[in-house]
C-alpha cells in the first residue's frame, strides 16, 4: 500500500477519533439519556463541546480537500517523495490540530491548521488539473 | 490523468478558495486575534461572512456526493461522454455558485441546479446493483 494511502486511512481514523471525543464530551453535558432521543430541545454546548464540534467541522473540511488529492495522486501514478511528504505532514498537523482546539486558548491551534494545508497543496501541486500530463 | 480527475481537483482547487475567501472574512469582521484564540465567544457574522460560510457548507455537501461518483466512475472504466460532460458541468456551475452566493447575485439556485444536473450525469454512469461490469 502507497504510504500516503497509509496517512489517509491514519487520517480517517484521527478523524473517528475526534467523533468519539466530541461524543464523549458530549455526554458529560447533555447525558446519555438527553443525547439518545431525538436532541430536540437540547441545552447549548459548553464550552468544551462547541470547540470539539468546531474541531469536527474543520476536520471535515479538511479531509474533503485531502482525501480526492490522496487518491487522485495514488489511482493517476503522481505519487513521489513530495506527495509522501505533504500527506505526512498534514496527518501530524491534524494530530496536533486535534487537542489544540480541545484544550489550547490558541493560537498554535492555526499554526497546525496553516501546515496542514501546507500538506494538503504540497499534493495538489503534484496533481495540477488540465496541464495535459499523463 | 482522467479528464474527470482534472474536474475533481479543480473542484477541490475551488473549494479551498471558497474557504479562503470566507477566512479572509472572518478575518476583516472579527480582527485575526479572537480567531487565532480559541474562538468561544465570537460575535455574529457580517452577512458577507455569513453568506461566505454558507456557500462552502452547501459546497461541502456537493463534493461529499461528487468527489465519490468521479473516483467511482473512472476506476470501474464508465468515463463515458456523459460522465465527463456531467463533470465539467458541476465544475462550472460551482465556480458560477461561489460569487453568486457571496455578492448576492439571484442566479445561484439555478448554479446550484446545474451542478446537480451535472452530478445526476455522472451517477447515471454507475448505476448501483445493476450488475454491469
Amino acid at each position: 500500500m502507497a504510504p500516503e494511502l497509509s496517512y489517509l486511512s491514519a487520517s480517517v481514523i484521527l478523524f473517528t477519533v475526534m467523533v468519539s471525543v466530541q461524543g464523549y464530551f458530549s455526554n458529560l453535558q447533555h447525558t446519555p439519556k438527553a443525547l439518545t432521543g431525538n436532541r430536540d430541545d437540547l441545552p447549548p454546548d459548553n464550552t468544551r463541546v462547541a470547540r470539539a464540534k468546531r474541531a469536527n467541522q474543520n476536520m471535515i473540511e479538511a479531509l474533503i480537500v485531502f482525501a480526492p488529492l490522496v487518491l487522485i495522486a495514488v489511482v493517476a501514478d503522481r505519487t513521489n517523495q513530495w506527495t509522501h511528504i505533504g500527506a505526512g505532514l498534514f496527518l501530524a498537523a491534524r494530530m496536533a490540530y486535534a487537542p489544540l482546539y480541545w484544550f489550547g486558548p490558541g493560537p498554535l491551534r492555526s499554526i497546525a491548521w496553516f501546515l496542514g494545508v501546507i500538506g494538503t497543496l504540497i499534493i495538489f501541486i503534484q496533481v495540477l488539473p488540465f496541464t495535459g500530463a499523463a | 490523468m482522467p479528464l474527470m480527475y482534472d474536474y475533481l481537483v479543480a473542484s477541490v482547487l475551488l473549494y479551498f478558495v471558497m474557504i479562503m475567501v470566507q477566512a479572509t472574512a472572518g478575518v476583516l469582521h472579527h480582527g485575526a486575534v479572537p480567531l487565532l484564540g480559541a474562538r468561544d465567544n465570537l460575535s455574529p457574522d457580517s452577512p458577507f461572512a455569513a453568506r461566505a460560510k454558507r456557500a462552502t457548507a452547501n459546497m461541502l455537501e456537493n463534493l461529499v456526493l461528487f468527489a465519490p461518483l468521479v473516483v467511482v466512475a473512472v476506476e470501474t472504466g464508465k468515463q463515458t461522454a456523459m460522465a465527463e460532460f456531467g463533470a465539467g458541468l458541476f465544475l462550472g456551475a460551482r465556480i458560477v455558485y461561489a460569487p453568486s452566493y457571496w455578492f448576492g447575485i439571484p442566479i445561484r439556485p439555478f448554479a446550484w441546479l446545474a451542478g446537480i444536473v451535472g452530478m445526476l450525469m455522472v451517477a447515471s454512469q454507475i448505476l448501483p446493483f445493476t450488475g454491469a461490469g
